[in-house]
């Protein structure tokens, strides 16, 4: 809500400077999102006349004006605007004016010197939205005739500070310049005047011409409307087409202008229908029926859909309520009789309807967040009187008012001392009266301390006893609430302890050398697809309402996520690194409570120069740092990985997770054209098999003896078999196993490798000799023999 | 027997005196007192010398041998002092050359704030609680006080997944499934990622990351809402922070407000960061609304609490 203080300044007494003035009104829950002088001159810019317009002779396009400024001064200016003639009466920035940062100078055009500018309402400030249509483009034309040398930019309301206030929803009532007034007042313990709207009349000659019916009392909770004889149709008085620029709203003539004007001050959308248009004399506000089409003013032929209300005649609709007028009643030149309508309708209907009609007009944005009824009558008083003042329209006396069930009266009791205790505050009851007072509460004092609240009408924000604690505290000011912590709870909650475990996981692999990532977790369909070509709809979440197909489906993988990062740190030139993240998937199967599975994943991705030990010892070393032993590691056969260099991590029966090489196929779709490794595991499987307690063993009593192994085997044969047969062999006696080469080549026959290992033998009970390590480990040799044909190398 | 003792002696003294490296003491000791040495000797031929003379004389060599064993010992230990001196005083290397560090790489920044936070919060008891980021409406919206029209519920600011099932647009969600599943005391605060319907741009992503708290217990009343997050706000951007309440409206407190706080960048004197106003808004936050408790059944006559909430953005991170 845009205010002009000058304009605040015809309802509320503020001394003080402006600065203060927006300070106070943040501090109450009137939040100021900026305030702005609305000029960008400096510098005279006078009113002047044009009273000679003559072609520059040696110039195609330029204009030479005479123009009168006053006290028998007259300016030469030359211009290639092309809106202008003689008679105009128009801004005229003076020799030394700085507009817009440039200074006017006196300049000569081919022979003939211009000392000064005609200027256009963007260059004096005016957004051009705000603009009258014959100022829109050129220079700006007032319209009506000013005293010549007057400063300009006053005319103009150019002289103001404008405050931008954001409204809550819960306060309709303060989106119009009579809500800030009482805003401000209750801020500054002040009173707000209430302009006078009260309309001398003494028939009901409106009863001739009109009746009105609400057949939906349940989307319209009230109808008020007036009627008036236009007497011209004209542009509005200067004064209020300034008030309405400076609210935003461009001046179009003086019918539509007092129907702004009033949105502006009372925050009542009204609408004027052209009376000759109207058939029956009727009318009447119901839900469309089937099949019911209207044109609205915007030209467009619409078809009604379900529960929207129209504002309809004996035989059609005229309008469709709280969003637009229709065609068929529009007001033109030759109204002659108008209906002013100033009604409150169903919030949420209004917001369904502007929707499923794809109709976002400022009205029906207005109507969505709530009209209170209780302004419709003096909105439509207010109209009537003004148009009546500017000489627009003359009053066919009486009002039809249709108030089905009247907002009535709320009364409040609250106990003071409850007020005190639930702010932690001592405040006399004095003040709390004071405060509530301000904001124009009817306030009795009853016994035993307790205050007895009326709230004015239009409050319905006002409910209950913590919405009076509220009141009273925004008044006297937050900064007065003292501070304590906690004073009255000493608990202390117990640790997330699988939170603190996620952490752990995260600085591990920081530690490991992994720059943790936070990507997006919705993506495209089609890059999903990329990553998994046989990937099925059915198994993914989509979003029915997506920013676009980009982001319309949620991930079901983090190592999707990260081959993106892989891919955009490539193409930025950064050729080696480790990524990780821990986050959600989605999977669209519903869990125990009917959600889609969400399941926390970490994952990792390496490249540039790491190759698959790289990245499981990473995966091992993290298993370590959690307690998690006996991991055993199976070819797996996913897609997207590379068959031969991808294992699935396996504990016990548990699965919990995979690392390997991403497919090149796969790798190249998201611009990754070298060797990129990834791993994922899922965290709340590691949580549940981690064991993070310490556990202390003393040093071996007893030395071990080592015997080193190399055995030779064909290629094929994994390692991991080869440990667990070892282990099998050992016996008791064989306490670790330790790969510490693998050779392939020359001294090898083709076709087999070479696997050394350190073998370990030791007893808790005494010290071994020689013979039972070497029986031990020829019994081991025999086993691999036998299993695998292993050949001690 | 006495004069060959004495030349003897002076011989190995002046041989341990003049040596020089460790060797040349071990030659010493060899031709003194090893096996067949002239001082081992001597004492093997005492056999052959009378009773009367006997102890006399291997008194006199063992005297001679302990002596030339601690003229030995010490001038070892000196030469053995030399040396390290010598080889410390040889190996200088360039200090200034780069240090061989292990690789390592770093959290996200956001993470490093929220658990800067969430230790902030733990010190005054406060614990994480965490719940999906999918989540039905009921938790998001209606639990919350919001009005069945607001705008917030609309297809325009929301992500659905289903007519029910939506993208959470706060993690207040996780609040309300807390107070449904505990009773109070409760104090807990919940991070996580947060999603609503805006382009993205330079300040605004349709993806987000918010911490939000709450605490229920009986007494909690206003001041402690803002003695808390005066504490958090010194807390995370140092003790001389001061914060500013401004009244505000969100449907599910009742009084509600928002934080400034002196811009951590310049102090408050004003700069870019907080376009020369010298506050930044920190959080909202407010008395937990009546009926918000009175949903999640927690009478509210008997305890009261308050929430916040704050966008995690970069500049937390100071």
């Amino acid at each position: 809500m845009i205010v002009s203080m000058k304009w605040l300044s015809e309802y509320v007494d503020i001394t003080c400077p402006v600065e203060e003035y927006a300070e106070r009104m943040n501090l109450t829950g009137n939040n100021v999102e900026g305030i702005s002088k609305n000029t960008a001159v400096d510098g005279p810019v006078v009113v002047g006349k044009i009273i000679r317009k003559t072609k520059h002779p040696d110039a195609d396009k330029l204009s030479v004006y005479q123009v009168d400024i006053g006290e028998g001064k007259t300016e030469t200016v030359i211009s290639a605007a092309t809106n202008i003639k003689e008679g105009d009466i128009i801004p005229l920035a003076l020799a030394g004016t700085v507009l817009q940062g440039k200074k006017i100078e006196s300049t000569v055009f081919r022979g003939i010197e211009s000392k000064a500018m005609m200027c256009s309402g963007e260059e004096l400030g005016l957004d051009a939205s705000v603009l009258p249509k014959n100022s829109e483009s050129g220079i700006y034309i007032f319209s009506e005739p000013l005293a010549l040398g007057e400063d300009a930019l006053k005319h103009l309301g150019l002289d103001d500070v404008v405050i931008d206030f954001e409204i809550t929803n819960n306060r309709p009532d303060c989106q119009s310049m009579i809500g800030i007034a009482r805003e401000s007042a209750a801020a500054f313990y002040t009173n707000a005047f209430v302009p006078e709207a009260t309309v001398e009349e003494s028939s009901n000659a409106i009863e001739k011409y009109l009746s009105i019916k609400i057949s939906d009392p349940d989307l319209c909770y009230r109808y008020v409307a007036r009627m008036m004889k236009v007497k011209k149709i004209e542009p509005s008085p200067l004064w209020m087409q300034r008030k309405l620029m400076a609210g935003g709203m461009r001046p179009i003539n003086n019918i539509v202008d007092v129907t702004n004007y009033i949105l502006l001050e009372v925050g009542q959308p009204l609408h004027a229908f052209d009376y000759k248009m109207i058939e029956g004399k009727t009318i009447d506000v119901r839900r469309a029926k089937e099949g019911e089409k209207i044109t609205t003013l915007d030209g467009e032929k619409r078809e009604t859909r379900e529960n929207l209300l129209l504002i309809a005649d004996a035989n059609k609709g005229v309008g469709i309520a709280g969003i637009m007028g229709g065609q068929n009643s529009e007001i033109t030149d030759e109204t002659e009789m108008i209906v002013l309508e100033s009604a409150a309708f169903d919030a949420t209907n209004i917001r369904k309807s502007a929707f499923d009609m794809e109709m976002n007009t400022d009205a029906a944005a207005l109507f969505a967040k709530g009209v209170n009824p209780h302004f419709c009558d003096y909105a439509a008083d207010r109209a009537a009187r003004l148009l009546m003042e500017i000489g627009a329209a003359e009053l066919i006396e009486g009002v039809i008012d249709i108030y089905p069930n009247p907002v009535g009266v709320k009364k409040l009791t609250v106990d003071t001392a409850w007020i005190n205790s639930f702010l932690g505050m001592n405040l006399s009851v004095e003040e709390m009266v004071r405060s509530l007072k301000s904001l124009e509460m009817d306030v009795v004092l009853a016994k035993g301390d307790r205050l007895e609240i009326i709230p004015p009408l239009y409050r319905t924000d006002i409910n209950i006893k913590e919405d009076i604690a509220e009141e009273v505290v925004r008044i006297y000011g937050y900064e007065k609430i003292p501070s304590t912590l906690n004073s009255a709870s000493s608990y202390v909650s117990p640790k997330n302890e699988r939170y603190a475990f996620k952490t752990r996981i995260r600085s591990l692999l920081a530690s490991l050398g992994g720059y943790e990532v936070l990507t997006y977790t919705f993506t495209s369909y089609d890059k999903l697809k990329a990553f998994e070509e046989h990937i099925d709809q059915e198994d993914i979440v989509q979003i029915i309402n997506p920013l676009g197909e980009a982001t319309s489906y949620m991930r079901n993988s983090l190592a999707f996520s990260l081959l993106e990062v892989v891919g955009a740190n490539i193409a930025k030139k950064n050729m080696k690194g480790i990524f990780f993240e821990a986050g959600n998937i989605f999977i669209k199967e519903k869990d125990a409570e009917g959600l889609p599975v969400q399941q926390e994943k970490v994952a990792i991705a390496t490249y540039g120069g790491y190759d698959f030990y790289d990245i499981k010892g990473i995966v091992e070393s993290v298993l370590e740092q959690v307690g998690i032993a006996g991991a055993d590691y199976r070819r797996a056969d996913l897609s997207y990985l590379h068959q031969g260099i991808s294992a699935e991590v396996w504990l016990g029966e548990k699965m919990l997770g995979y690392i390997g090489q991403v497919h090149p196929a796969i790798a190249q779709k998201f611009g990754i054209a070298e060797n990129v490794l990834i791993a994922e595991m899922d965290l709340s499987l590691l949580y549940a098999c981690a064991d993070m307690r310490f556990v202390y063993q003393p040093l071996a009593k007893y030395p071990s003896l080592l015997r080193d192994m190399a055995v030779v085997v064909s290629s094929e044969v994994l390692s991991g078999d080869i440990v667990a047969a070892i282990k099998e062999a050992g016996g008791p006696l064989l306490k670790k196993v330790e790969l510490f080469d693998v050779y392939e080549g020359q001294q090898i026959q083709a076709g087999h490798k070479s696997l050394a290992y350190s073998l370990f033998f030791s007893s808790p009970e005494r010290t071994l000799n020689d013979a039972e390590a070497d029986e031990a480990f020829y019994g081991i040799v025999q086993t691999l023999q036998e299993r695998f044909g292993a050949k001690l190398r | 027997m006495k004069e060959i003792l004495e030349k003897l002696k002076s011989e190995a003294i002046e041989k341990i005196e003049n040596a020089t490296q460790i060797n040349q003491l071990e030659e010493v000791r060899i031709r003194m007192l090893g096996k067949k040495g002239a001082l081992t000797e001597m004492l093997r031929s005492m056999g052959k010398l009378s009773a009367e003379e006997r102890p006399l004389v291997g008194k006199s060599v063992n005297e001679v041998k302990v002596l030339i064993e601690k003229e030995l010992s010490d001038k070892k230990q000196m030469l053995e002092e030399k040396a390290l001196m010598d080889r410390l005083g040889s190996e200088s290397i360039d200090i200034t050359l780069p240090g061989k560090k292990p690789e390592s790489g770093t959290l996200h920044p956001i993470t490093k704030t929220t658990l800067e936070i969430q230790e902030i919060f733990a010190s005054i008891g406060f614990s994480v609680a965490e719940g999906p980021e999918i989540d039905f409406a009921k938790y998001n919206f209606d639990y919350l006080n919001t009005p069945e029209n607001h705008p917030s519920r609309g297809m325009n600011d929301t992500f659905y997944i289903s007519e029910d099932v939506l993208l959470r647009t706060q993690t207040s969600p996780v609040q309300i499934r807390t107070m449904l599943q505990n009773k109070p005391p409760i104090k807990i605060i919940s991070p996580g990622k947060v999603y609503r319907k805006d382009e993205i741009d330079a300040t605004h992503s349709p993806l987000f990351n918010q911490m939000e708290g709450l605490i229920v217990d009986k007494g909690i009343t206003m001041s402690d809402l803002k003695g808390s997050l005066e504490y958090f706000a010194r807390s995370l951007f140092g003790k001389d922070t001061k914060t500013k309440f401004r009244h505000h409206q969100f449907y599910f407190t009742e009084p509600g407000a928002e934080m400034d706080a002196t811009c951590p960048k310049c102090g408050g004197k004003g700069c870019r960061v907080c376009s020369n106003t010298g506050w930044i808004e920190i959080l909202g936050c407010g008395m937990v609304h009546p009926r918000v408790q009175s949903m999640c059944g927690i009478d509210p006559e008997e305890y009261s609490g308050f929430a916040f909430g704050l966008g995690l953005c970069l500049w937390h991170g100071h």
